[in-house]
């Protein structure tokens, strides 16, 4: 049985249509990432997962469960980081996290000792006088200290530091070998590179790739740099090859995963002096399915 | 410690940030005290025309103690006089609440969400947020001030006196901005601001009781900025002099804000708010645990204040019960209308008040649910194990019983204050808690409401408040003009019997029960079914 399963699913806020038949299933012990830019729907997939937001079509079952009628039993199964931590202003840092361990149950304080010192919170501070990024490590740590089956967390790096990224990181890892399920969203690429094992990259409430890294790669489009012993010619008539870039014996390239046997084929009656070959980044497969539009969007910081 | 230049860069664009976040509830606050003043002003003008009716009028307000001791005495037997009198209460204490509710909002409720220190770090200078804040406050009370002066003298009042009358709420809405000023600086959190500023208030009103004109405490109104209201004598010889000692406050705590203002860290207060406990308590382990640690600070100040209230008006009752009864003309009058004595009608009048002001706790009470929701506070728990039903329930239970508790409380302080100064403890205690609790439906009605808009359409949860003050406004009519019953049968608050005044129970006081349990419900079923939003 998967732990996550859904098909179909189709959310309208009024009129506007934010999930149009989302398809994703997780299995249990995967790490899962759910990417795409801002808007695409992350968020509400995961709030109906949680039975915050009412589907209008679809089948969305977790752990074998309804996750609108079963909320609260579910619920004790699973922890959740929000998108947008808030905390009561007048509740401390230690306070939240005990709460809102123990509302789902159990907890071992040694455990969250630990991941207190690991993320360096300062557990006395009053939650309305921490930091974004802070706020953030208190919700963390609530969701890691519960040993669940599900994790779900929405752009859980979001106002962390490289540091504590890098903790949170491990902490996901430990999560992985324990044998738990996780399901992350992130616009932050390397971050899903890293830990995940499956993505699902969604845009404007659609799914438009579910996969492995190495099966993504495929469809993509690696960049090759070149140093030969002659110039290089004839590389501009090949079908795949693009943004070539050619200055004698040296040529910067990125070359479609088809036609990588035939170009090396081609290059090699050059003399290869040197070859660094680079596979696509996550970055690359999103500028590849967003297009011009997405690249020009981060220019413009939109 | 004036601000100098670089200090308040970037003040414009913070105000009109403030206004356009406003833009609704700006025109809202104005539109309501103006037209509830105007309203009274004209109401009496009509009611009044005849100056004979007028006179006997006056003479009835100003012999009956009960009255005095709570809107203090008419100065001048004119229609003018009348609406001095009427308004110099309710009025401050309105313009006094949009004050400080405001200058909170825009100083430290922004401070605590961080949009502050995202500004300062820019171009905004420090004390810019404190000077918008100032200035749009100031302004509103100005136009409320030109609003109101204009609408007087537009009804036919004498210019001067209408122009001294509208000074005089002005320049109390102007302190209280000041005051608030200083006290957003002095702590940490948004809320113990609101509460500092808002007892102040209440403070300022207990003395005002206390120093009623009638009594022998007199003096003691002259520490009390509502004392000031009454003393400028608006169309009663208007002593413009008074109108010097609100400027001169206004003044200092302005600078005081400013000093205090500079000599603290953005986001902290001067007051440093202490760490808190590392680890929860044991008992901090369920939704209602939590309501009641974010809820208690509100609930014990409320009870404090409404303690203190049933006190002060229990031992005045005392005084106006033995003016009344020096006063053989009005003994008459009184056992003409109520077959009560002569401390009935005064308890029926502090009664008839208190009630809608406890609605206010039962609106407070439960529209933290959508705070919370909006705030995204609700998500952290209704992700967790607590469901909806339960949430909502944990938050219910502190609005009915914790507006009961108060309704209580304050029965009971006023009883015995008056028991312990009449020497008849357990008649008169129990006959007014009898009399206090039937109002409690009225009052759980507005958390029906409440919850019902809630439940069913959130956005418009605040509506409940637009409701209150139509109730409130319907009882005010209705108390000068011949307004038709089935409108004054909107109001709850008609629903009540008052037991005080001869009323008896009547069904409609069941019905009004059973409406506010079924607008819960529904609110209740409304909200498993709908989606959470921001
Ligand atoms: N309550 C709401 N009412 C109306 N529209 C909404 C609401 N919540 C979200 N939307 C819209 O639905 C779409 C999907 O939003 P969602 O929050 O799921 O995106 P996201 O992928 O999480 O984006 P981000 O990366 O910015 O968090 C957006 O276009 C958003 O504007
Ligand atoms: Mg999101």
């Amino acid at each position: 049985m998967s732990v996550i399963e859904i098909k179909n699913l189709t959310k309208y806020y009024g009129k506007f249509q934010a999930l149009n038949k989302v398809n994703l299933t997780v299995e249990k012990g995967e790490v899962y990432g759910f990417i795409g830019p801002n808007g695409a729907g992350k968020s509400t997939t995961l709030r109906i997962l949680l039975g915050l937001l009412r589907k209008n079509e679809g089948e969305v079952k977790l752990m074998g469960q309804d996750p609108w009628h079963d909320a609260v039993k579910l619920h004790k199964k699973l922890a959740y980081v929000p998108g947008e931590v808030n905390l009561w202003p007048n509740l401390t840092g230690g306070e939240v996290i005990d709460l809102l361990g123990r509302l789902r149950g159990e907890f071992d304080i040694e455990r969250r000792e630990e991941l207190i010192k690991r993320f360096k919170l300062d557990p006395t501070k009053k939650c309305g006088a921490y930091s974004t990024g802070n706020k953030q490590k208190v919700a963390l740590i609530s969701a890691l200290v519960s040993d669940v089956e599900l994790y779900i967390f929405d752009e859980p790096t979001l106002g962390l530091d490289p540091l504590m990224e890098g903790v949170f990181r491990k902490c996901i890892k430990e999560l992985k070998k324990g044998g738990k399920t996780v399901l992350l969203s992130s616009h932050i690429l390397a971050e899903v590179e890293a830990l995940c094992d499956r993505v699902s990259i969604i845009r404007d409430g659609e799914i438009i790739e579910t996969g492995t890294f190495t099966q993504l790669r495929h469809l993509t489009r690696t960049s090759i740099t070149i140093d030969s012993f002659q110039p290089i010619t004839g590389l501009e008539n090949i079908d795949g090859v693009h943004n070539l870039v050619i200055d004698g014996d040296h040529a910067h390239f990125s070359v479609d995963a088809e036609k990588m046997d035939f170009v090396v084929k081609h290059l090699t009656q050059f003399g290869i002096q040197s070859l660094i070959s680079t596979p696509p980044t996550l970055e690359e497969l999103f500028i590849r399915y967003y297009g011009e539009e997405y690249s020009l969007d981060e220019e413009t910081g939109k | 410690m004036s601000p100098n230049l670089e200090s308040i860069a970037g003040t414009w664009p913070m105000i009109k940030l403030a206004l356009h976040r406003d833009k609704i509830i700006i025109p809202v606050f104005i539109l309501f005290l103006v037209l509830l003043i105007l309203g009274t002003a004209a109401s009496i003008i009509n009611l009044y025309s005849d100056a004979l009716v007028l006179q006997a009028f006056y003479l009835q307000m100003q012999t009956n103690p009960s009255i005095t001791a709570i809107l203090g005495s008419v100065l001048d037997p004119s229609t003018g006089g009348l609406t001095a009198w009427r308004t110099g209460i309710s009025g401050p204490l309105i313009i006094g609440l949009i004050s400080i509710f405001r200058m909170v909002r825009h100083t430290r409720s922004e401070e605590r969400k961080g949009r502050l220190e995202l500004l300062d770090s820019t171009a905004v200078g420090r004390q810019a947020s404190l000077t918008s804040a100032l200035f749009t406050s100031f302004g509103v009370n100005i136009i409320i001030t030109l609003l109101i002066a204009l609408g007087l003298i537009v009804l036919g009042l004498e210019f001067t006196s209408s122009i001294v009358l509208s000074l005089g709420i002005g320049a109390f809405g102007c302190l209280f901005t000041a005051i608030t000023a200083v006290t957003v600086q002095l702590t940490e959190s948004s809320s113990d601001a609101r509460y500092l500023s808002v007892g102040l208030l209440v403070l300022f009103f207990v003395l005002r009781i206390i120093g009623w004109d009638n009594g022998n405490l007199k003096c003691l109104s002259w520490l009390s900025p509502l004392g000031w209201v009454h003393q400028i004598r608006a169309f009663a010889g208007n002593d413009w002099w008074v109108l010097g000692i609100f400027m001169i406050f206004i003044l200092g705590l302005t600078i005081t804000a400013y000093w205090l203002s500079s000599k603290r860290d953005v986001g902290s207060g001067i007051i440093n708010q202490r760490a808190g406990p590392a680890r929860a308590s044991k008992c901090l382990n369920s939704s209602l645990a939590l309501v009641w640690r974010l809820h208690r600070g509100m609930l014990i100040f409320w009870v404090v204040v409404f303690a203190l209230m049933g006190m002060v008006m229990g031992f005045t009752a005392q005084t106006v019960t033995d003016a009344i009864s020096a006063n053989h003309q009005f003994l008459q009058l009184i056992s003409q209308v109520s077959n009560g004595g002569p401390a009935d009608s005064y308890f029926a009048l502090v009664l008839a008040l208190f009630g809608e002001v406890f609605a206010v706790y039962a609106i407070l009470a439960v529209s933290r649910l959508r705070t919370e929701e909006s705030k995204k506070y609700s998500e952290m728990l209704l992700t967790n194990s607590v469901s909806r039903s339960q949430w909502m329930v944990s938050n219910l239970i502190f609005a009915v019983l914790g507006s009961a508790l108060i309704m209580v409380v304050f029965a009971l302080t006023l009883g015995l204050a008056y028991g312990s100064s009449s020497g008849n403890f357990s008649q008169d205690l129990l006959r007014i808690l009898a009399s206090a609790l039937v109002y409690l439906p009225a009052v759980w009605m507005l958390t029906g409401i409440t919850v019902f808009l809630f439940g069913i359409i959130p956005r418009l949860a605040s509506l409940s408040w637009v409701a209150l003050g139509l109730f409130v406004v319907i009882d005010l009519l209705g108390e000068f003009f011949d307004v038709s019953q089935w409108i004054l049968n909107l109001s709850p608050f008609t629903q009540v019997p008052k037991l005080f005044a001869g009323d008896t129970l009547t069904a409609s006081l069941g019905w009004l029960f059973i409406l506010a349990v079924a607008l819960i419900v529904v609110g209740l079923w409304g909200f498993r079914r709908r989606d959470i939003i921001g």
